[in-house]
């Protein structure tokens, strides 16, 4: 979640009210505000609302909640002769541009300013894979005629942003941080897309804008570039941009950028609203709440959108541009609901009765658990993320364990195949504690063949059992598996030598029994104890009860 | 005896072994009596002293000084001593030599030679040089007789002792000796003493000599040793109890496993593909096995919603990649489990939960797992929407025994309306489920238009906050003590003072 920051000097002049007040009314626009330790305020705010992460997006919001201004808010939006003529751009063909006059950037403003393009950079941008901004000081943009095309990295020679020389584009890339960062992002082949004014470079997207539009304290009216590789996001950034900037402008005015590119001509940013037509008897069947076309229509404005009952149950709901996040009649019907405040919805208990019910496995293995702890066991939680060379010591072919594309670590590189390496460990990192005996309950994965699984992936429920002390044998895991099968009503049926790799030859049996478990059981070899650092004999035994299941499937896929 | 005479039950086993072995009146050493009873010495020494203070026996102590001979010289005495190693050199070197000469063949113990020989006017030393004034056959050293004798165990005189102990040739040692005189016979003692004894044993009661015996009284204030148990995990307990919560609420428990397509996780969902939580910095992606199989109607259906909003939405206005969404990913969140239900339309009224673990990319600390647990529901019934939905949440929280929360307005990309609840633990509010009703994005595509209410909850942070532990990992502690003497929370399944 976006979080922002501002001084509370700020929030009290934007907002229009004393700080206390001021984080009190945000939180009903879905903000978290908090007073940090260093004297900043913080907003957390919901992803889906990019025209909230400039404080005057959320003053906006919060005058139409005080009533001070309601309905959509209106822009002064004119015509000017500035024109980007685009070339092929393939690897990032999009291109917006705004103007907004007397927006006079001060010192605070700058910092809010750089804030707010780096939100939208981030979230909806896509870390300036979609799409990315450039913010100029209009008075510095040489020329109203403007270029956007890929250039040769080595012909194109300018002062990046910060920079004190000039540099070829191509050691922008390589030597800049931000050309570290994003310099591969829209790199195609050895050229790189470059905004030029009068012949001048002021932008290559998405790396970085020339040092020659810098905006500064004092800067008075932008100049806005919006590039990406999808049309929409762009022209939705360049409408936020633009929308909040002029509500900090004096005059409101925004200047109309024509673009000329082989996808098409625009002229934005025209702020075209969305109508939609809602039914008032849909917004009462989502909230449970008996409103009359009149209170939704009050509701509405106050949440700053435009609204007028059409007299037949309907209402017609003007979207301004800016708001993104309205995708169908649902989301009209939660901003009633912010209108009306939830803290103002009373709640209604569910009064039907409907049968609750476990999975009937659950029964199994909490009567599995009770004995086990009777039998002087101590219940262990591990992680299903685990080393992958676990699965040597579970004796699982390495092409069979589910790998992870990302781990966080070596520690986490695999999902869990067995829970016999997890008890080891444990066992080796509690030798003080001896004598041990610890169990537990999990699923364990493996990586099937089949290609007819959606999810190609076996799951099978395992119990596992550990015994350590100054003398642990099979005997002492057999008594256990044994008297636990037993007492849980199943029967020993078979019982088979078995090779496991980290248990004693002659000493290892593969167990089922009648109602559907396998079971291997051994004592561990003592290769695999050294290996381990241990210095106790260890017996364990790993129960696959998945059988009890397979004929009753809880859950068939879809 | 008129008083009652008490023993301990050592003290008894003593006297008991000694009876018959001894007589009273005699003296024995502390090592006699160990070797006679067959019990080490220092435990008899302790016993004695018990006893002279019951006044059964007369202990007296006596400090003896011996002598030992020192390694230097037993050397002298096996070889010669220095003194007369000079004699005999000087018979050699014709009665007369320089100390040069001397010194070239005695080295450092020519001072010692020297110095003895001196004392004993065997030489005289004038202007540089030394003559010998006695025969060199007679001239023995006398401590080499002393030692002799010493070490034949014979007494030496006060003076023979001073010469050899300035000398070094002798230690004087020291030795501690206890004689213990019994004042009546062991065996009259255990016949008329009461023994006081810890343990009653089977023996004791199968002879009937618990009778002679008194039970001692104990410190019952003391300590007891700490016991080994057997446990059911803390943590898993308490996953059972909302296991028990959600089932009381009318809930059918579902599970699938946590290894998942991304279409279940975040298409179905509405999750966008460019959104930022679909990337390698917040969710596992496999490498074995890398994709699954995505095909039917509903793929169809979903990319559409996404594309173009399917005539029932804006959508999102992308290409919608199936690739993308046919990758395996370790589920962000149970709710993959819920769309698999919902997917199969099940029919209104109903309420499913599932419980499992969840996998988000997150650095190991105090605070954080790459998984955990989450339990999520979802209910449709008539008159399921945002008041029924807060109605449910409240008693949910109720059932766990919260008595203070609130909900606020949130955002899901799947739910619309969106509400997170939060709940009061020890004064601090803290965040613990999210809730909303599906969005007909997520519904539409599935052939439901029925409203579906959902809420999850992860499930280790309030584990955390109700058994006030401050780091997560105890959760999965690699200590099995902490989880054998974790005290149980009963209380919080009894639903009491949160």
């Amino acid at each position: 979640m976006p979080v922002l920051r501002f001084k509370p000097g700020r929030v009290e002049e934007v907002i229009g009210l004393p700080l206390n007040r001021a984080l009190e009314l945000v939180e009903k626009l879905k903000i978290e505000a908090e007073v940090r330790e260093d004297g900043y305020v913080e907003f957390e705010i919901e992803v889906d609302r990019p025209d909230m992460y400039s404080l005057e997006g959320i003053a906006r919001q919060a005058r139409g909640l005080l009533g001070e201004e309601t309905g959509s808010p209106r822009y002064e939006i004119i015509k000017t002769d500035y024109v980007i003529e685009v070339g092929e751009v393939p690897s990032r063909p999009y291109i917006a541009g705004a103007v907004v006059w007397d927006v006079d950037v001060d010192e605070d403003f700058l910092e809010e300013l750089i804030q707010f393009q780096e939100k939208l950079n981030g979230s909806i941008g896509g870390e300036r894979v979609r799409v990315a901004i450039g913010l100029h000081d209009l008075d510095k943009v040489p020329s109203s005629k403007l270029t956007y095309d890929l250039e040769d990295i080595d012909k194109v020679v300018f002062v990046p942003l910060g920079g004190t020389r000039e540099m070829s584009l191509r050691e922008v890339l390589q030597e800049t941080e931000q050309g570290k960062k994003y310099g591969r992002i829209s790199l195609h082949g050895n050229r790189h897309p470059v905004i030029r004014a009068g012949g001048k470079v002021i932008s290559v997207p998405p790396v970085i804008n020339a040092e020659l539009t810098r905006i500064e304290p004092g800067t008075r009216s932008l100049f806005i570039d919006v590039t990406g590789t999808e049309l929409k996001p762009v022209i939705d950034v360049l409408s936020i941009l633009a929308a909040n900037l002029a509500e900090r402008s004096r005059s409101k005015r925004i200047g109309l950028v024509t673009v000329r590119a082989p996808w098409g001509s625009l002229e934005e940013p025209r702020l075209e609203p969305t109508r939609m037509t809602i039914k008032v008897g849909d917004i009462q069947r989502v909230l449970g709440l008996e409103l009359n076309d009149q209170d939704i229509a009050h509701y509405l404005e106050r949440m700053r959108f435009s609204a007028r009952p059409l007299g037949d149950g309907r209402i017609e709901v003007i979207v301004p541009r800016y708001r993104i996040d309205i995708l169908h009649p649902v989301d009209i019907a939660e901003e009633v609901l912010l209108s009306i405040g939830l803290e103002n919805i009373a709640p209604r208990r569910p009064k039907l009765m409907l049968r609750g019910r476990l999975l009937h496995i659950r029964y199994w293995e909490r009567e599995a658990r009770k004995i086990l702890a009777g039998l002087g066991f101590v219940e262990v939680a591990t992680y299903t993320l685990v080393p992958c060379d676990y699965a040597t010591l579970a004796g699982i072919d390495e092409g069979s364990v589910v790998k992870i594309a990302n781990p966080i670590g070596v520690e986490s590189g695999c999902v869990r195949m067995s829970l016999m390496p997890g008890l080891l460990r444990l066992a080796s990192l509690n030798q003080h504690n001896v004598p041990l005996r610890i169990f537990e309950v999990g699923e364990v994965y493996l990586v099937s063949d089949s290609s007819t699984q959606d999810v190609p992936v076996i799951a099978r429920k395992r119990l596992g059992i550990l015994v350590m002390g100054g003398k642990a044998g099979y005997e002492d895991i057999q008594a256990v598996v044994y008297t636990l099968i037993r007492m849980l009503g199943d029967e020993i049926l078979v019982v088979e030598k078995y090779s496991h790799p980290i248990l004693i030859k002659g000493r290892t049996a593969l167990v089922k029994t009648k109602k559907g478990c396998t079971i291997v059981l051994g004592e561990v070899k003592p290769e695999t104890l050294e290996e381990l650092d241990m210095e106790y004999p260890v017996a364990i035994a790993e129960i696959d009860y998945t059988g009890l299941i397979e004929d009753h499937k809880v859950m068939p896929r879809p | 005896m008129t008083n009652e005479l008490w023993l301990s039950e050592s003290e008894y086993k003593l006297l008991k072994s000694l009876a018959g072995r001894i007589r009273a009146g005699v003296k024995y050493s502390v090592e006699d009596l160990a070797r006679l009873a067959g019990i080490d010495r220092s435990s008899v020494e302790a016993i004695i002293r018990l006893l002279s203070s019951k006044d059964i026996v007369v202990v007296e102590d006596y400090e003896e000084t011996t002598y030992r001979v020192s390694s230097e010289a037993e050397k002298y005495v096996s070889g010669f001593f220095p003194e007369e190693k000079l004699v005999k050199l000087l018979g050699e070197f014709g009665r007369r030599a320089s100390v040069e000469v001397l010194k070239e063949v005695l080295g450092a113990e020519l001072n010692i030679a020297l110095s003895n020989a001196l004392r004993k006017r065997w030489v005289k030393v004038s202007e540089g040089v030394v003559e010998l004034l006695v025969d060199p056959s007679r001239a023995i050293a006398e401590e080499r007789k002393y030692i002799e004798a010493l070490k034949r165990g014979e007494k030496l005189s006060e003076d023979a002792l001073r010469l050899l102990r300035r000398r070094k040739l002798v230690e004087r040692v020291k030795k501690r000796l206890t004689w213990v005189t019994f004042r009546v016979d062991p065996s009259v003692i255990i016949e008329k003493a009461v023994v006081e004894i810890g343990a009653l044993t089977r023996d004791m009661l199968v002879s009937g000599e618990w009778r002679r015996f008194k039970l001692r009284e104990y410190d019952i204030t003391a300590e007891p040793p700490r016991l080994r148990l057997g446990r059911l995990n803390f943590f898993l307990e308490f996953i059972e109890h909302i296991r028990d919560v959600m089932k009381e609420l009318g809930f059918v428990e579902v599970e699938a496993p946590p290894i998942e397509l991304e279409f279940w996780n975040y298409d179905v969902l509405f999750q966008p593909q460019y959104h930022p939580a679909r990337r390698p910095t917040d969710t596992f992606y496999l490498e074995n096995p890398k994709e699954g199989l995505l095909q039917g109607e509903l793929v169809l259906r979903v990319k559409s919603v996404h594309e173009d909003g399917a005539g029932i939405s804006a959508g999102w206005n992308y290409k919608w990649d199936q690739r993308i969404a046919a990758r395996l990913i370790l589920r962000s969140h149970t709710t993959a489990v819920s769309a698999r239900v919902l997917a199969q339309k099940p029919k209104p009224p109903f309420r499913f939960f599932t419980i499992g673990r969840v996998y988000r990319v997150e650095k190991v600390d105090a605070k954080h797992l790459p998984e955990f647990h989450q339990v999520d529901g979802i209910a449709s019934e008539e008159g399921v929407d945002v008041r029924w939905l807060i109605g449910f949440l409240s008693e949910f929280l109720e059932r766990l025994g919260f008595k203070e929360y609130k909900f606020r307005p949130a955002y899901f990309p799947f739910t619309e309306p969106s509400i997170e609840g939060y709940v009061k633990v020890k004064d601090v509010w803290m965040e613990v489920l999210g809730a909303g009703l599906f969005r007909p994005e997520v519904l539409h595509p599935m052939g439901i238009d029925y409203p579906v209410a959902a809420w999850g909850m992860g499930i280790e942070r309030l584990a955390m906050a109700l058994y006030e532990l401050t780091d997560i990992r105890m959760l999965y502690s690699d200590d099995t003590k902490i989880v054998e003497y974790m005290p149980v929370r009963w209380w919080l399944y009894a639903g009491l003072t949160l």
